[in-house]
């Protein structure tokens, strides 16, 4: 172990890495002590979520409408990304700056907003001009892949389900079939939402991070 | 639970309300209900909501507006939007 723990620090001086970021099947997966031993430490544990048939009868009906984001949209959508988030490993590593972990999803959404691929869109909550929360979603061969989504935190009330439940019905009309994501299993108020629209949770991950000694810009 | 027997007076809209957040939320009936407010009352949360906005407009057979979905944010302004609606609430 020691030698793990010499050979990561080699590295993280040989290329200014500052932090290194591990996933482990929870279930198979080698024992998290042997990491923890070289100095990694657990910041989160994910879930995959996936549905194979939307259920409309656990779903509210939809009211409020999924567009796609228009050039207009970007402002709000970058603000509501840069302040909606807590949870992530970003977010609970608590060396990580939360300026820094908010960043992260405003260029998140800016890459995405810029990405010209095929079945990658961003949605958004609420007819123009509303803008309610985004979403994220790649859609290829009918599976949705669920990349990113957020809420606005500062609606007076929490709009997550509608947000999730208007955009899995847009990707069924599109021809999703399959639809799933990773969440954080620290994330209750999510994983009571996937619960509650009939989502099973599998593929448990354990994801750890590793600190460079001396690292400049961790806290 | 509210039953209700042939004969006797039906609900007022302010039971009918808190019936409707019992429900919903899962309060107790006993609940001080001044004092149910989104992000302060435990378990109301975006699923919820939705779950109260959809036992609303069954009970009082109306149709809210997406503003006031996002407005109503507390009991005493869910009593308000659906005053608008033509139901009277006693002080």
């Amino acid at each position: 172990m020691p030698l793990f723990r010499a050979a990561l620090e080699e590295f993280a001086a040989s290329s200014g890495v500052e932090l290194i970021s591990l996933r482990l099947d929870a279930l198979s997966g080698p024992p998290i002590d042997v990491f923890c031993g070289a100095g990694f430490f657990p910041v989160d544990l994910s879930e995959e979520a996936s549905c194979t048939r939307l259920r409309p009868e656990l779903m509210p009906k939809p009211r409020f409408g999924i567009r796609t984001a228009e050039p207009e949209d970007r402002p709000e959508i970058l603000r509501i990304a840069g302040s909606a988030f807590r949870f992530g490993r970003y977010h609970t590593d608590p060396r990580f700056p939360r300026e820094l972990a908010n960043r992260r999803y405003v260029h998140w959404v800016q890459n995405a907003l810029a990405s010209a691929e095929p079945g990658e869109s961003v949605f958004l909550l609420g007819a123009a001009p509303q803008r309610l929360g985004f979403f994220h979603v790649v859609l290829s061969d009918g599976v949705a892949d669920l990349r990113l989504a957020a809420a606005d935190p500062d609606s007076p009330v929490g709009l997550g389900l509608a947000l999730y439940s208007e955009t899995l019905f847009a990707l069924q009309r599109l021809g999703a079939r399959r639809f799933f994501t990773k969440v954080s299993a620290a994330n209750s108020g999510v994983l009571n939402l996937f619960a509650s629209i009939g989502f099973r949770f599998s593929n448990p991950e354990y994801i750890l991070h590793w600190h460079a000694p001396g690292a400049p810009h961790l806290l | 639970m509210f039953f209700i027997r042939k004969g006797e007076p039906s609900l007022t809209a302010e039971q009918k309300l808190k019936e409707a957040f019992i429900q919903a939320i899962g309060l107790p009936a006993d609940t001080d209900f001044s004092t149910v407010r989104y992000g302060v009352t435990k378990n109301w949360d975006s699923v919820a909501h939705m779950q109260l906005i959809a036992e609303i407009e069954n009970s009082f057979d109306i149709m809210l507006g997406t503003e006031q979905v996002i407005a109503m944010s507390s009991f005493e302004k869910a009593k308000e939007l659906i005053a608008s609606h033509g139901f009277e609430f006693t002080a």
